[in-house]
């Protein structure tokens, strides 16, 4: 939290230069930074802040002058979270079956797997985004290339489920851009921890007493499998926010990291702050949910 | 423990299997194209002007033209360097840093340890592209602050595994042995510890090289690079602006792109063989 602080004040640039006209007498300059709290002393500055965040009062951004911060990451927030949240899940099962099958399967389907998968984690996730949006975007024009929904439609009128036609068709693109590089990880990691399950005692006996593959697989399998790439999933939210920063600016679809990026363009430290407080909070409770999950999936660790 | 005999052996060991040849061949190839680009291409890469803006392929200009008519294929050829550069110092500044933070960490107490466990959990929660970017800002465009910034963000992580290796490493029988001989604890963790942990460290240090060339890319095409170093990053990045997405020049996005993806496939290749030879299992 004290970096959260700390850390856009450390910038350099001055966030106020976009209203403060050089022209304005010095008192006029004085009184606009007042209006921001930047003349008082830091710490002044920094108990405002921590009493912001308790209070879910961030101040005003300086870029959207002069709406709250709030508003804006309300705003804001629920379009990074459908995305990154659908991304995580697809990438998750996909991953899944995908690593099953190739820790089972072994040979060429195996190899293929992994290189794919190391292929797919060695690809920048915005030069997909940029590829996606040239092929199916511009060239071929099935998928629309920028936004969250068609604006058209706020005029038209439409109903519900047309507006959710739209939200999930401007969603098409970014989520699997944003996948790419979780169903390479979860793949290998699930494909790792498949094979270190079929060599235990219990596979072996199901195997003796001829159960068939599949009931071995996807009943005792899959489950105990499955519990490590819970855990990738967990160590995967640094990069899901940073891939969303991305996949957002390149498609300009309006959700936090798009605000992070504007705002640090814009010397905007309410702003910064406040989305890195509430990223930051978000991350912790997606880390939570994966904890419960654990303790679902996995009676061991429940007490 | 291995004598610098031991890694030149290494070396061609790496080399013998298609993965590693292939990767390290990648690399290089990438890492020399910058240098022997005046002999494949006549036109300089930041040239304006030396052919038609915004053409496509073509027999003169293999890739393709920029808005400001500059050649892309000669951009594609010195796009190399700078990542690699920075993933590579990346790599080694995290591995000194891990060296000197890790192994006291690990040797002298569990608390140390501890520390570095919550570091790294910190760590996994702070969004980290923003987080770079921040710093970033506040250090000024250069590769070097890159490199730093980059470091910074890279090195809890395989200190974390280094010190809790460390940590076994200390109850074994040649370190109890050094230590009732009255070796000092710098002759112990240095000579006697360091070399057991050198694998694990030069394969974590490959994971952050990758790290850090995609990072690398990722910063400079938002925009916040190094404007005047040549790097596929900065090629992406001048191509958005001048949209060339909306106007579909592919042949100015997929080089770079490929370019990127060649090099860390490259080096995620010489991990998969460097883990085989050493026989350490990373995470």
């Amino acid at each position: 939290m004290v970096l959260n602080f700390l850390i856009p004040r450390l910038m350099p640039g001055n966030p106020v230069s976009r209203f403060v006209n050089p022209l304005m007498s010095p008192a006029a300059q004085h009184q606009i930074l007042e209006q921001f709290g930047l003349t008082k002393p830091l710490y002044v500055q920094f108990l405002l802040y921590l009493k912001g965040v308790f209070t879910g009062n961030f101040g005003l951004s300086f870029l959207y002058y002069p709406t709250p911060v709030s508003t804006l990451i309300v705003q804001r927030l629920p379009w990074t979270l459908f995305l990154t949240g659908t991304a995580t899940v697809l990438a998750a099962l996909i991953g899944m079956v995908l690593g099953l099958l190739a820790a089972w399967k072994r040979g060429k389907v195996d190899s293929a797997a992994v290189y794919s998968s190391m292929a797919l984690r060695s690809l920048p996730t915005f030069w997909l985004g940029l590829v996606l949006l040239i092929l199916f975007g511009v060239t071929l024009k099935v998928f629309p290339t920028s936004g969250y929904f068609s604006t058209s439609l706020l005029t038209s009128g439409g109903g519900v489920l047309l507006f959710i036609q739209s939200l999930l068709y401007h969603s098409v693109l970014p989520i699997i851009t944003l996948m790419a590089y979780l169903v390479g990880g979860n793949l290998l990691i699930m494909r790792a921890s498949t094979l270190n399950t079929i060599r235990e005692d219990y596979v072996t006996t199901l195997k003796a007493f001829g159960y068939d593959d599949g009931k071995i697989v996807y009943g005792h399998v899959l489950k105990n499998a499955s519990l490590p790439m819970l855990t990738n999933i967990g160590i995967q939210m640094g990069y899901i926010v940073s891939g969303a920063v991305l996949v957002e600016t390149v498609f300009s679809y309006p959700g936090m990291g798009l605000l992070v990026y504007q705002a640090v363009l814009a010397r905007d430290y309410p702003t910064l702050q406040g989305s890195f407080f509430v990223l930051t909070l978000t991350t912790l409770v997606a880390l939570l949910v994966v904890d419960l999950l654990y303790g679902l999936l996995d009676p061991r660790v429940r007490r | 423990m291995q004598s610098s005999r031991g890694y030149t052996d290494l070396l061609g060991r790496l080399v013998r299997d298609p993965k590693g040849a292939v990767g390290l061949g990648v690399i290089l190839c990438f890492t020399i194209l910058p240098f022997l680009r005046p002999l494949i291409t006549k036109y300089p890469p930041l040239a304006v002007g030396v052919g038609v803006p915004n053409e496509p392929p073509s027999h003169l200009h293999p890739m393709g033209t920029t808005s400001l008519g500059q050649d892309v294929f000669s951009q594609f050829l010195a796009g190399g360097l700078v990542p690699v550069e920075v993933g590579v110092l990346t790599g080694i500044f995290t591995s000194l840093l891990v060296v000197l933070i890790a192994i006291p960490a690990g040797y002298y107490s569990q608390r140390l340890g501890r520390l570095l466990t919550l570091i790294t959990d910190v760590f996994l929660i702070i969004p980290t592209l923003p987080l770079i970017i921040l710093i970033g800002v506040y250090l000024g465009p250069s590769l070097i602050n890159q490199v730093l910034v980059l470091t910074l963000i890279s090195w809890p992580f395989p200190a974390r595994v280094v010190a809790s290796q460390v940590l076994s490493l200390k109850e074994r029988g040649f370190v109890q042995g050094a230590k009732a001989l009255g070796a000092s604890d710098a002759r112990i963790m240095f000579g006697e510890i360091l070399p057991n942990v050198t694998n694990l460290i030069i394969s974590n240090s490959i994971l952050v090289i990758i790290f850090a060339i995609l990072f690398q890319t990722a910063i400079s095409f938002l925009g916040l690079g190094v404007p005047t170093a040549p790097g596929w990053g900065n090629m992406l990045y001048y191509a958005e602006q001048s949209g060339a997405i909306a106007s579909g020049e592919w042949w100015w996005v997929v080089p770079p792109g490929l370019g990127i993806l060649a090099v860390a496939f490259g080096f995620s290749l010489l991990f998969l063989r460097l883990e085989e030879l050493l026989g350490v299992e990373v995470r």
